[in-house]
């Protein structure tokens, strides 16, 4: 028993007496779903002593992300967490990192290449997929359909959109127009005046690759009295999207998950030595307005 | 010249001058002065400009601090140098990115015109550069084709042209400005490395771009041109200079030129600020145009503005002042005193002192006067009321009162009570009108005896005329008055009897009213003062007064005068009887004769005569004395005078004669005959005898005998004889003849006639043709005034002859005595010389005597041939008669 509690201790000596600084290069502090991440990736390193986070901002800026992570590897810091904004160029930067020796774990977007320890995300094709599914379903398989896509070149947004599409394929009659906003609300707000309010066009849905985006739609559409009418599915779940869907304004959302808590406990594992997988898929679900009572949004 | 007219000229003068003056030292110091604003000029154009680039090359610095130090700028270049693939080139990344790049710039440049900013990487080549000029932003942004060359975007992204490229290579040295010359632009530029995480990424190069535009844009806040110099080589500037020429310029003589340094290398670019002297002298030219024409317009304002302003301040008060004076300056000018001719103020001057120095003698007279007057006079002031507001110590010593007892009591309590109201009624009129009132007052003092003064009151008149007080000074003439009644009791009182005499009786006739005068005289009084003297004479009068007194006593209305010597007039006042008035004096005759008068053991009676007259009061004495001669005349008692008294038509006559001379000699009609004297001895005319005439108004010649002895009576008959004498030597003056002329002895006594007579003399000088006459119709008293008569004109040549000699007081004596040249021989004893052999013999023996004496004879009355020859027998120098010719006016 003695040697127990005495090997116990000295492995708790061993795993505590070594800090490990995590940075985490983030893709956007001022997009919610993205704070969202960072505020879980903190919450989680909080609650190890032997963790230590470096949070920098990118501000969705390709540049600054790789500038930030340059800036960590100069840091020495033990892991890289990462949501890579650019598939290709952010390998090359994440390609220094490991030669750097230090764990690179993409969480939410992947990169082109395979430089990175491990990769956490929900099936982003996937979500595409069934949010066509859904709404195809809606529209009864005829129709307009108005896509507001996230960043260019980030995998989450060309995945979403793909899955998407690839479902359509099957129904000639549901056309899509893609209109980009980056996932932001404000961007969204200057697309939507533009669709609706200048050009006066009219869709039968809505399909967005976040529910931020909607938010903006809404607020477009209420400032110019018009009727919320038409399904819109958006991805992420957040607070507003519950709202919506409760009131009927919005049709559906999927949960988004942000892997930051997952991507901790990676890290924990690595650090502890354990085994883990290389790429981790995360599940999602469809909110409607059956479950969105009992469901609490994402951020 | 008046005040005025030198003011005129000497501000004209002064201010011509200063003017001048100013001008030529202005024009003298103004090439100095230039010189110095030029060269203070060009400090402050360099200053300006240097100024202007100090700032420029910090805006550099601040724009490459700024650029340095932004995250996201560097972020951005550390992904297009560190992962930009040209073989696999992302456009949209990198062009994206670079396009941020140059959207920032764009922003930074916004605020700092003519500025171009490029980055270029660590081969130094370009990468990307935006430069903003006038207001416009141009581009460049380093690309890939789809080839992979490298190829130059704009801002729209479109391809630029191989020829429009900028300078792509980086040849710049680090950290320091330099310049390099672009087109026809210079560029001031700041190179430095950037560097991402101590790792250099590449360069930033920052320039200024320095045109022609900018080049005038800073000229604005020089005052001189500017002129930029790269490399000593090309210039900008801000004027047109061919940049051969430059050089030339730089080391003209004509130029003032100022060199300065931008850059730390002073090869690399400087300025110079460069003055062209001929327009330096056209603007002195200018200046000193507008110099003239300012001092000749502050001449012309200065000029009238003193005019003004002498006129308001300085001629306009003198001429006021000039005004005071004239009211104060007749009561102070001497008369003779005269300004010197020269300004008014000069003559101000002059007016003043004079004006001073007979104040000081006005106020010494004033304060003597005062002096005086308080030693010698009672004065007193008193307000409008009469109350007395002042005393002198004369006045309280003269009336008995005090200061107290006086002031402000009215002037009354001096007032004597028998002084009648109407004097003091007339005096307050008069000084109510402002006039000086004058008189004689009585007073009363205090202890209630009185004195009489002499009082002057006047009004004291303020500066509107107004009466504010009386003055009055009074001098005490008690005793003066006191006197006069006794001089005037002594004037009027004769005194050896103690009668009112003649003096008064005069007095009297012309105030009171008499009726009846009566005179009564002693007959013969002559005798009894000759037989018994003068003093019995005297008891006698004295007697014959007491005697009239005594007995007129008795009855009332009548007054007594002792008129003269044995003379009283007795005046009545009470007339309704004339009888019983003339019964009175009758009766008073009667009872002196009745009377004897026993003096000094003498008894004596007196005989009087008395003449009464009753006319008008004016004439009673003159008509009483007409009536006593002619009862004297007459031997009567008592004569009362009527109109038809014979004495009267002989006064009458008189009086007729004596107007008819006063009107000849006022008409200038007394004239003298010429009677020529026939010569015995020679048979000729040879002299004049000058005879009075009067020509009355009718034209008829008057003979002498009508008038000359009334004239005698009168002051006429000396005018008479300077007449004769003036025009006798008026008409001879020219004339070959003798001429005589008549003169009495009292003519010769006559200072008067003595004086005129000398004046002739020497006015006319012909004394050696005069002969005078002298009648001796009367004695002559005093020999000596006469001789020294005769001693003087026969001074002047003239000669001396006896009229009428054989009659009345002419005797051989006089002859002698008055040393005469003449014997005129009495006409009386001549025109009956034919007959009368006693009056031959006489005329025979005044010949001889005159011959043997030396002095020629003169036979008057000669009328015909019987005496002429008889008168000749006799020896008879010259013959004088109507033979020879009547007196006529002209001289034949």
């Amino acid at each position: 028993m003695k040697k127990i509690i005495i090997s116990l201790l000295l492995l708790s000596c061993s795993v505590l007496a070594k800090n490990y600084t995590i940075g985490y290069a983030g893709a956007d502090f001022e997009k919610p779903w993205y704070d969202a991440q960072y505020q879980e990736i903190r919450n989680t390193v909080a609650n190890h002593d032997n963790l230590k986070l470096i949070a920098k901002d990118s501000q969705g800026s390709i540049s600054q992300q790789i500038m930030n992570i340059e800036a960590l590897i100069q840091e020495k810091v033990d892991f890289i967490i990462a949501p890579p904004i650019h598939p290709r160029i952010s390998s090359i930067v994440l390609q220094k990192a490991l030669k750097n020796n230090i764990p690179v774990i993409l969480i939410s977007r992947h990169i082109s290449t395979d430089d990175y320890t491990t990769f956490i995300a929900p099936n982003n094709y996937q979500i595409g997929y069934d949010a066509a599914k859904l709404l195809a379903q809606k529209i009864k398989y005829q129709g307009k359909v108005l896509m507001y896509q996230g960043v260019a070149n980030a995998t989450t947004s060309t995945e979403r959109e793909n899955g998407f599409m690839d479902y359509l394929k099957q129904y000639p009659k549901i056309s899509v127009t893609k209109v980009r906003a980056n996932y932001k609300k404000s961007d969204a707000i200057k697309v939507t005046e533009e669709i609706f309010i200048k050009q006066k066009q009219k869709f039968d849905a809505i399909y967005s690759h976040s529910d931020a985006m909607l938010v903006g739609v809404r607020e477009v559409m209420n400032k110019y009295n018009l009727p919320i009418d038409i399904p819109m599915i958006g991805i992420d779940y957040n607070v507003e999207a519950k709202e919506a869907i409760l009131l009927g304004t919005q049709y559906a959302s999927f949960i988004y998950q942000t892997a930051g808590k997952e991507a901790v406990e990676i890290i924990l594992k690595m650090i502890n030595k354990q085994t883990f997988n290389r790429d981790i898929e995360l599940p999602t679900t469809i909110i409607t307005k059956e479950n969105a009572k009992n469901i609490a949004p994402i951020f | 010249m008046t005040l005025k007219g030198k003011l005129f000229i000497w501000l004209l003068i002064i201010i011509t001058t200063s003017t001048a003056l100013s001008a030529i030292i202005y024009y003298n110091s103004m090439n100095s002065l230039y010189n110095k604003q030029i060269q203070n000029d060009h400090k402050h154009d360099t200053s300006i400009v240097l100024n202007h680039f100090n700032g420029i090359k910090n805006n550099i610095k601040f724009l490459n601090d700024d650029i340095t130090k932004n995250n996201e700028f560097i972020a951005s270049l550390n992904l297009i140098v560190n992962y930009q693939d040209e073989n696999n080139y992302d456009k949209e990344v990198f062009d994206n990115e670079k396009y941020s790049i140059i959207k920032k710039t764009t922003k930074w440049l916004s605020t700092s015109n003519n500025t171009s900013i490029a980055i270029y990487d660590m081969n130094k080549d370009l990468l990307m550069s935006s430069t903003r000029s006038t207001n416009q932003t141009s581009v460049q942004i380093q690309s890939y084709d789809q080839s992979n060359n490298k190829i130059f975007l704009d801002d729209n992204k479109q391809l630029i042209p191989k020829k429009d490229l900028k300078i792509l290579k980086l040849n710049s040295p680090l950290n320091t400005f330099a310049t390099h010359k672009e087109d026809n632009q210079f560029h001031l530029c700041y190179t430095t490395m950037l560097y991402s995480l101590d790792k250099p990424l590449g360069y930033l190069h920052v320039c200024y771009i320095l045109d022609e535009a900018n080049v005038k844009e800073i000229r604005k806040n020089t005052v001189h041109d500017l002129v930029f110099e790269i490399h000593n080589q090309q210039i900008l500037s801000s004027i047109k200079i061919i940049p051969l020429l430059w050089n030339k310029i730089k080391n003209n003589q004509y130029y003032i030129v100022s060199k300065s340094a931008i850059t730390e290398n002073k090869n690399d670019l400087n300025f110079y600020i460069i003055t062209n002297k001929k327009t330096m002298q056209e603007q002195l030219k200018d200046t000193i145009l507008l110099t003239i024409l300012i001092s000749f317009s502050v001449f012309i304002a200065t000029f009238f503005v003193s005019l003004i302003i002498i006129k308001k301040y300085v001629l306009d008060p003198i001429s006021y002042l000039r005004d005071a004076l004239n009211t104060i300056y007749p009561g102070l000018k001497n008369k003779e005193f005269k300004p010197q001719n020269t300004d008014e103020l000069q003559q101000m001057r002059h007016e003043i002192n004079h004006i001073g120095t007979n104040l000081k003698k006005n106020l010494a007279f004033l304060k003597s006067y005062q002096e005086l007057m308080d030693e010698g006079s009672m004065t007193s002031k008193s307000d409008l009321e009469g109350q007395i507001t002042y005393a002198n110590d004369r006045f309280l010593k003269a009336t008995g009162y005090t200061l107290e007892e006086v002031l402000y009591k009215p002037h009354n309590i001096l007032r004597d009570p028998n002084t009648p109201k109407s004097t003091y009624e007339k005096m307050w009129r008069d000084i109510k009108e402002k006039k000086t009132w004058r008189g004689i007052l009585k007073n009363r003092c205090k202890d209630g005896s009185s004195i009489w003064t002499k009082t002057v009151i006047r009004p004291i008149l303020d500066e509107k005329n107004e009466i504010v007080e009386y003055i009055a000074m009074r001098n005490d003439i008690t005793e003066l008055i006191d006197q006069r009644k006794e001089l005037e009791r002594v004037a009027t009182t004769d005194v050896l009897t103690g009668f009112k005499n003649r003096y008064k009786l005069l007095q009297t006739l012309k105030s009171d009213r008499y009726c009846m005068l009566a005179i009564i005289n002693i007959d013969n009084f002559r005798q009894i003062n000759d037989f018994y003297g003068h003093e019995f004479g005297d008891k006698v009068i004295i007697a014959l007064g007491q005697t009239i007194k005594n007995y007129l006593d008795k009855t009332p209305h009548w007054d007594i005068f002792h008129l003269r010597a044995d003379e009283f007039v007795m005046l009545c006042t009470h007339c309704d009887d004339q009888e019983k008035a003339t019964n009175t004096i009758s009766q008073l005759q009667s009872h002196i004769r009745s009377q004897s008068f026993l003096l000094d053991k003498q008894l004596l009676s007196l005989r009087t005569s008395i003449g009464i007259s009753y006319e008008k009061q004016d004439s009673l004495l003159m008509t009483a004395d007409i009536a006593l001669k002619y009862a004297k005349k007459e031997s009567k008692d008592v004569v009362i005078y009527t109109d038809d008294n014979p004495l009267q038509k002989e006064y009458e006559n008189n009086i007729k004669w004596t107007f008819i001379i006063e009107t000849a000699i006022k008409n200038d009609k007394i004239v003298p005959y010429f009677q020529p004297i026939y010569n015995n001895h020679t048979n000729k005319i040879e002299k004049y005898e000058s005879l009075v005439r009067l020509i009355d108004e009718e034209g008829k010649v008057i003979s002498p005998f009508f008038f000359l002895e009334i004239a005698k009576q009168t002051k006429f008959y000396k005018q008479i004889t300077k007449k004769v004498i003036e025009k006798s030597f008026e008409n001879f003056k020219d004339k070959p003849y003798e001429f005589s002329i008549n003169l009495s002895i009292n003519d010769i006594l006559d200072s008067e006639i003595k004086t005129f007579i000398y004046n002739m003399l020497e006015k006319y000088e012909i004394g050696q043709q005069v002969v005078f006459e002298i009648v001796e119709s009367e004695s002559i008293a005093n020999f000596d005034d006469i001789h020294e008569f005769i001693q003087n004109v026969k001074d002047y040549g003239c000669k001396i002859a006896i009229d009428d000699f054989g009659t009345g007081y002419s005797n051989f004596e006089y002859l002698m005595k008055l040393n005469a040249d003449y014997v005129k021989i009495d006409g009386s004893m001549i025109k009956n010389i034919n007959v009368n052999k006693n009056a031959q013999l006489v005329v025979s023996t005044i010949v001889n005597f005159s011959q043997q004496l030396g002095m020629q004879t003169i036979a008057e009355y000669v009328e015909d041939n019987k005496i002429q020859t008889i008168v000749e027998s006799l020896g008879i120098d010259y013959s004088q008669g109507y033979l020879h010719g009547k007196p006529d006016k002209q001289i034949q």
